[in-house]
C-alpha cells in the first residue's frame, strides 16, 4: 500500500513533469532555435517555463504545440516562437525593468521573469489578471507586479522601463507608453491579426526620436523534425 | 390544386426567408464568411430531398397527402429546433484551425441547417412526381412562393431582431401545414403531429434561444473590456449596429508616435459584432486634436480650406478630421441611415451636412464639386487583416468611380484615400496604381506629377490633384511627415535619400512599387508582384482581392499555411466551400446511378437528365447572381440589389413557368427556341447593362427599382420556361426520374452560387455571364439531340 502511494504521488509527477521537459526542450529545439532565436538568456527562458502550468485546463495537450492557443475572454496564448521572438528583440539583459501590457496568460511575463527580476504586467480583464497572478505565483514568480488596469497610462510609478512588450496587436501606441520608455530602451508590439503568423514592430527610443522598425514578414522556417 | 398550390407557395416562402434570416443570425453570431459557407452546404439539403426521394417514391407517393402534411410540419418544427440544437454547440470556426477532433460540430452545424431545407425540398419535388402534368403551375407557386417569402423576410428585419425570425418563418411553414391538414381524409390522427408542431412554435417564441455569438468577434471581446456596456443596439436588413461604451476605449489608427497629447475615450461602434470605428463623444476641439497627427491629414495640408466630401461617414472621425484641420464645410455620405442616427454625432449643423445615400450613387448626382474629397480608412483593423471583405464586390473604389471622384473636384481639388499598410504591403500599392490609372484615363499624360503619398507605422494616405502638384505643396508634404515622423511613399521630385527613414521597412517596397507603376514596366510589375495589385474596375470590383494562385507556394513558405488562409479568409472560405460542395454533390449525383436499372433508362437518357438539368441549374444561378452583383452599382447596396433582383427574377420566372404550357405542343424546336433567346439576352445584357447604369444611376430610387424590373423581367421570363418544359417531357417518359434532375439541379445550382464570385474575382463579370450562356447552350444541344428522349 505504501508502495502505491510512493508511485502515485511521487513516481507518477516526475514522469508527467519528465514528459513535459522533453515537450518544452523539443518546443525550442524546433520551433524557436531552428528559426533563429538565438538569445541564449531566451532559450533558457524558454525552457524553463512550465507552459503548460499557464494554459485552460482543456488546452494542455497543446501547450507546446507551435501555435496560439485559446485561454478565453476571446484571448490567446501566443505562439512560443513569437513570444521568444519579441523577449529577443525587446533585448532583455539581467538587471533590466520590462513593463508589459496584455498579461493574459501570464506566459510571457513568466519568461520575463526566469530572465530579470524587475516585471511588471497590467491586464484589463479582470478574470484573466487575477487567474494569470494566482498561477505565476503558484509558479513561484513572486517578483511579478500584476496590475489590472487600463494599459494605456502604463505604470506611472515605476517608469522608465528598459523594455516594454505589448502583447495585443495594436492599432494605436498609447503616447504615456512611449513616455515611459527608457531612452535607449526598446517597444515591441505584434502587428495584424492574432491568428495568424504577426509581423511584429520594434520602437525604439533614441536621442528622444522615435524610431519604428518592422520585423517583416516574420520569417516562418519550415517545420522540422526527427533531425534529434 | 388551390390548397396545393397554397402549401407550396407557402412552403417556397418560408425556406427562402429562412435561408435569409439565417444568413443575418450567422453573420452576427460567427463570421461572415462562414455563414456564407454554412448556408451554402445547408442548400444541398434540396439536392439531398431528390436523392432521398428516388429511393422511397413508391412509398411516399402511396401515402401522399400524409407523407406532404408530415414534411411539412417536420420543415416547420425543424426551423426551431435546429437553432435550439445550434445554442448548445460550442463552435467557433477558427479553432478548427488547430483542433480538428471538432470538426463533428461543424457537421452537425451542416446537418441541422439542412434539416428545414431538406424537408421543405421534399414537399416541392414530391409535387412534381405527383402531378407530372401540371408542373408549370407548381414551379410557379415555388417560384412566386420563394420571390414573396425573399422581400417578406427583407421587410421582417426592419422590425424583428434577426434571431425572432426563426419563429415567425416557422409560423408561415406551419399554415402549410394547415392547408396539408386540411387536404387529409382521417384527420383526426393527424392531430397529434399538427400539436405538436404548435407546441415547438410557442415554445420557441416564448424561449428564444440564440446561436452563441464567437467569442472572437469584436463585440465579445470590447464587451470584456472595463465597464463596457452597450449604449445602443439597431438591426435592420443592413445589419446589427451596436454602440459599446468602456472608459478604456480608445482609437487612433497610426498616430503619429510623437503624438504627445491625450486620445480620448471613445464609444466604439459595430456592425455585425465587428469593429467599425470609435467615435469621438465630445465636441471640443482638443479632444479631436490627435486626428491632426495621422496620416489622413495630408489632404488638409494641400487644401486649407473650402467645400469638402467625406464618403463614408461611419463614426464620423473623417468629418472632424477635416473641420479640425482648415475651414471647412463637409458633406458627408453615408449609405446606412442607423449608423449616423445611432452614432449620434452632433456635427455643427452651419458646417456639416450628412446626406443618406450611396457615395457612387451620390457623386454620380451632384452638381457640387469639392476641394477635399476623402474615404476613410478601409474596413476595420482586424477585418483588413482577416480579409473578410476579399469576396465583396466594392464599386467605390475602382478606377471607373476615382475616375468621377476626380471629375468631381475643385480646380486645386485634392482625391485623399487612407488605407491600412497590411504586410506583405499591398492595399496602398494596389490603391496607388488605381489612382494612377484613373488620372490616365481622365486625359492627363504625366501622373507622375498629380499624386503623392505617405505612410505612418501603420496607415497610408494617398492624394491626387487633377492639376500638377506644386513646389509649395510638396514641401507642406515634406513639413508634415517631418513633423510627426511620417515616411513619404511618394511625391514628385522624392529621392532616394527621403524614403524610409522612421517607419523602417527591410526594403521599401512602397516607393519601389510607386516608381514601378509610374514607369512603362507597370504591367511587367503587376505580374511580378506577388499579391493581383492590378487596379479594379467594374467589371471586377474586387479592390480587396489580393491572392494570386502562383504565389501561393512563396506565401506559404515565408508565412505558413494559416497566415496565407487568414489573409484572405473569405476568398480561400469560398474555395473551401467549393470544394465540399463538389464532393457531396458527386456522391449524391453519382451514387443514384448505380442504382438505376440499366434496361430501364437507356444510358443516354440519363446522360441527357445530368447534363440538361445540371446545365440549366448552374446557368440559371450563375445569372442570378451575376445580375445581383451588377445591381449593386445601380441601386447602391446589396440588400437592395438582393431583394430586388430576388424578387423580379422569381417572379417573372414564375410567370414564365405558368405560360411555358403553350409550348408543349412542337415542343422540342420551341424549346430551342427559347434556350437560343436566353443565350443571346445574356450577351446583350453584358454589353449594354455598364452603359446602361452609368446612364441612369442619378435617378430616383423608386424609378430605379421599376427600371430594374423592367431589365430583369425579360431574360427571368424566359428562364422560367425551360426548366418546366423539360420535367413535363421527362414526365411523360421517364417519370422516375424526376427526383434525381430535381436534386441535380439543386446541387448545380449551389455549386454555380459558390462559384460565381470566385469565377467573377479571377476573370470579371462578363465571363461569367460567357460560362452561363455556354451552361444554356450545353441544354439546348443536348435538347437537340434525337436521342434526348425525354
Amino acid at each position: 500500500m505504501i508502495k502505491l502511494i510512493f508511485i502515485f504521488f511521487f513516481i507518477l509527477p516526475l514522469l508527467t513533469q519528465d514528459k513535459y521537459t522533453k515537450l518544452r526542450n523539443d518546443m525550442v529545439k524546433f520551433q524557436i532555435e531552428d528559426r533563429g532565436v538565438k538569445d541564449k538568456y531566451v532559450l533558457d527562458a524558454m525552457r524553463a517555463v512550465f507552459r503548460h502550468e499557464l494554459v485552460p485546463a482543456s488546452h494542455i495537450s497543446q501547450a507546446y504545440n507551435d501555435h496560439p492557443v485559446p485561454i478565453g475572454y476571446g484571448q490567446t496564448i501566443s505562439q512560443p516562437y513569437i513570444v521568444a521572438l519579441m523577449t529577443e528583440l525587446a533585448d532583455i539583459k539581467p538587471g533590466m525593468k520590462a513593463l508589459e501590457i496584455g498579461t493574459g496568460s501570464g506566459y510571457q511575463a513568466a519568461v520575463l521573469a526566469e530572465i530579470i527580476d524587475s516585471v511588471y504586467t497590467i491586464e484589463i480583464i479582470k478574470e484573466l489578471g487575477t487567474s494569470a497572478a494566482d498561477k505565476l505565483k503558484k509558479l513561484g514568480y513572486k517578483k511579478v507586479q500584476v496590475k489590472i488596469a487600463d494599459g494605456y497610462y502604463g505604470w506611472k510609478e515605476s517608469a522608465p522601463f528598459d523594455a516594454i512588450i505589448v502583447t495585443a496587436a495594436a492599432e494605436h501606441i498609447p503616447p504615456p507608453l512611449i513616455e515611459q520608455l527608457k531612452e535607449g530602451g526598446k517597444m515591441i508590439i505584434p502587428v495584424g491579426h492574432p491568428f495568424q503568423v504577426q509581423n511584429l514592430m520594434l520602437v525604439e527610443k533614441k536621442e528622444g526620436k522615435i524610431k519604428t522598425k518592422n520585423i517583416l514578414p516574420v520569417r516562418f522556417v519550415p517545420f522540422k523534425r526527427g533531425k534529434e | 390544386m388551390k390548397r396545393h398550390g397554397a402549401v407550396i407557395f407557402l412552403v417556397s416562402a418560408s425556406l427562402i426567408a429562412y435561408q435569409l434570416a439565417l444568413m443575418r443570425i450567422l453573420s452576427v453570431a460567427q463570421f461572415h464568411h462562414f455563414a456564407y459557407m454554412i448556408i451554402s452546404i445547408a442548400l444541398l439539403g434540396f439536392g439531398a430531398s431528390g436523392t432521398f426521394l428516388y429511393f422511397i417514391k413508391n412509398r411516399f407517393l402511396k401515402n401522399f397527402e400524409a407523407a406532404i402534411f408530415f414534411a411539412c410540419a417536420a420543415c416547420s418544427s425543424a426551423m426551431i429546433l435546429s437553432i435550439f440544437v445550434l445554442h448548445f454547440i460550442h463552435f467557433d470556426p477558427f479553432l478548427l484551425i488547430w483542433d480538428i477532433t471538432k470538426i463533428w460540430k461543424l457537421a452537425l452545424f451542416y446537418l441541422m441547417i439542412m434539416l428545414p431545407f431538406f424537408f421543405g425540398a421534399i414537399i416541392i419535388c414530391s409535387f412534381f412526381i405527383k402531378y407530372s402534368e401540371q408542373i408549370n403551375k407548381i414551379y410557379f407557386f415555388n417560384l412566386t412562393g420563394s420571390a414573396f417569402g425573399g422581400v417578406g423576410v427583407l421587410g421582417l428585419l426592419f422590425y424583428f431582431e434577426p434571431y425572432r425570425l426563426p419563429e415567425i418563418i416557422a409560423v408561415v411553414a406551419f399554415i402549410a401545414s394547415v392547408f396539408s391538414f386540411s387536404i387529409l381524409k382521417r384527420k383526426k390522427i393527424f392531430l397529434i403531429p399538427l400539436a405538436l408542431n404548435v407546441i415547438i412554435i410557442f415554445l420557441g417564441w416564448m424561449l428564444p434561444y440564440e446561436i452563441q455569438t464567437s467569442e472572437y468577434k469584436s463585440l465579445s471581446k470590447a464587451m470584456h473590456l472595463m465597464d463596457a456596456k452597450i449604449v445602443n443596439e439597431k438591426f435592420s436588413p443592413f445589419g446589427q449596429i451596436t454602440t459599446v461604451a468602456s472608459p478604456v476605449l480608445r482609437y487612433a489608427p497610426g498616430l503619429s508616435l510623437n503624438y504627445t497629447g491625450e486620445i480620448p475615450v471613445q464609444t466604439g461602434l459595430f456592425s455585425d459584432g465587428e469593429w467599425v470605428g470609435g467615435i469621438i463623444q465630445s465636441d471640443s476641439n482638443k479632444a479631436a486634436d490627435f486626428l491632426k497627427h495621422t496620416t489622413s491629414s495630408l489632404p488638409y495640408q494641400l487644401a486649407k480650406s473650402g467645400n469638402a466630401l467625406v464618403i463614408g461617414v461611419g463614426t464620423g472621425t473623417e468629418i472632424r478630421t477635416a473641420l479640425q484641420n482648415g475651414n471647412f464645410n463637409v458633406d458627408g455620405v453615408e449609405l446606412n441611415p442607423q449608423v449616423t442616427e445611432i452614432s449620434n454625432v452632433n456635427f455643427p449643423k452651419e458646417k456639416v451636412g450628412i446626406i443618406i445615400g450611396e457615395g457612387r450613387g451620390y457623386l454620380s448626382q451632384t452638381k457640387n464639386s469639392y476641394d477635399v474629397i476623402a474615404i476613410p480608412i478601409l474596413e476595420g483593423f482586424s477585418s483588413s487583416a482577416a480579409g473578410i471583405q476579399s469576396v465583396f464586390e466594392n464599386y467605390l473604389l475602382t478606377v471607373e468611380s476615382l475616375e468621377l471622384m476626380l471629375s468631381k473636384l475643385s480646380d486645386d481639388g485634392v482625391l485623399a484615400i487612407s488605407v491600412w499598410t497590411n504586410y506583405p504591403p499591398r492595399h496602398s500599392i494596389k490603391m496607388f496604381a488605381a489612382l494612377v490609372e484613373s488620372l490616365e484615363k481622365l486625359g492627363i499624360v504625366n501622373p507622375a506629377l498629380h499624386i503623392a503619398g505617405i505612410r505612418s507605422w501603420s496607415t497610408a494616405t494617398l492624394v491626387v490633384r487633377k492639376t500638377p502638384l506644386a513646389s509649395n505643396d510638396i514641401e507642406n508634404i515634406k513639413i508634415f511627415c517631418e513633423a510627426n515622423s511620417f515616411d513619404p511613399i511618394y511625391y514628385p521630385t522624392i529621392t532616394d535619400e527621403e524614403i524610409n527613414r522612421y517607419n523602417l521597412l527591410e526594403e521599401d517596397l512602397y516607393y519601389k512599387s510607386s516608381i514601378k507603376i509610374l514607369s512603362p514596366q507597370r504591367n511587367e510589375y503587376f505580374d511580378e508582384y506577388n499579391f493581383n495589385i492590378e487596379p479594379p474596375n467594374d467589371d471586377k470590383p474586387y479592390f480587396s482581392h489580393f491572392i494570386k494562385f502562383k504565389s501561393l507556394p512563396y506565401l506559404r513558405e515565408i508565412l505558413g499555411n494559416e497566415s496565407v488562409a487568414f489573409m484572405e479568409l473569405g476568398f480561400f472560405i469560398l474555395l473551401l466551400t467549393l470544394l465540399q460542395i463538389v464532393l457531396i454533390s458527386f456522391v449524391l449525383i453519382i451514387i443514384p446511378l448505380f442504382f438505376l436499372r440499366k434496361e430501364e433508362y437507356p444510358r443516354s437518357s440519363k446522360f441527357a437528365t445530368l447534363i440538361y438539368f445540371g446545365g440549366l441549374g448552374s446557368g440559371f444561378m450563375l445569372i442570378e447572381i451575376i445580375l445581383i452583383q451588377k445591381f449593386i452599382l445601380f441601386l447602391s447596396h446589396p440588400i437592395y440589389s438582393v431583394s430586388v433582383v430576388i424578387t423580379a427574377l422569381l417572379l417573372f420566372s414564375g410567370i414564365g413557368s405558368y405560360y411555358s404550357t403553350k409550348f408543349l405542343k412542337n415542343v422540342s424546336k420551341k424549346l430551342q427556341f427559347i434556350l437560343i433567346l436566353i443565350i443571346i439576352t445574356a450577351a446583350g445584357y453584358s454589353i449594354l447593362i455598364p452603359g446602361m447604369f452609368n446612364y441612369l444611376v442619378h435617378l430616383p430610387v423608386i424609378i430605379k427599382y421599376l427600371i430594374a424590373f423592367l431589365i430583369i423581367a425579360p431574360i427571368a421570363f424566359l428562364m422560367g420556361m425551360p426548366f418546366p418544359i423539360g420535367m413535363s417531357l421527362l414526365a411523360q417518359r421517364f417519370s422516375n426520374l424526376i427526383p434525381w434532375a430535381w436534386g441535380i439541379n439543386g446541387y448545380l445550382s449551389v455549386v454555380s452560387a459558390i462559384a460565381a464570385p470566385l469565377l467573377a474575382m479571377e476573370f470579371g463579370f462578363r465571363v461569367v455571364i460567357v460560362i452561363a450562356s455556354i451552361m444554356y447552350l450545353v441544354a439546348l444541344l443536348i435538347s437537340n439531340k434525337e436521342r434526348f428522349t425525354f
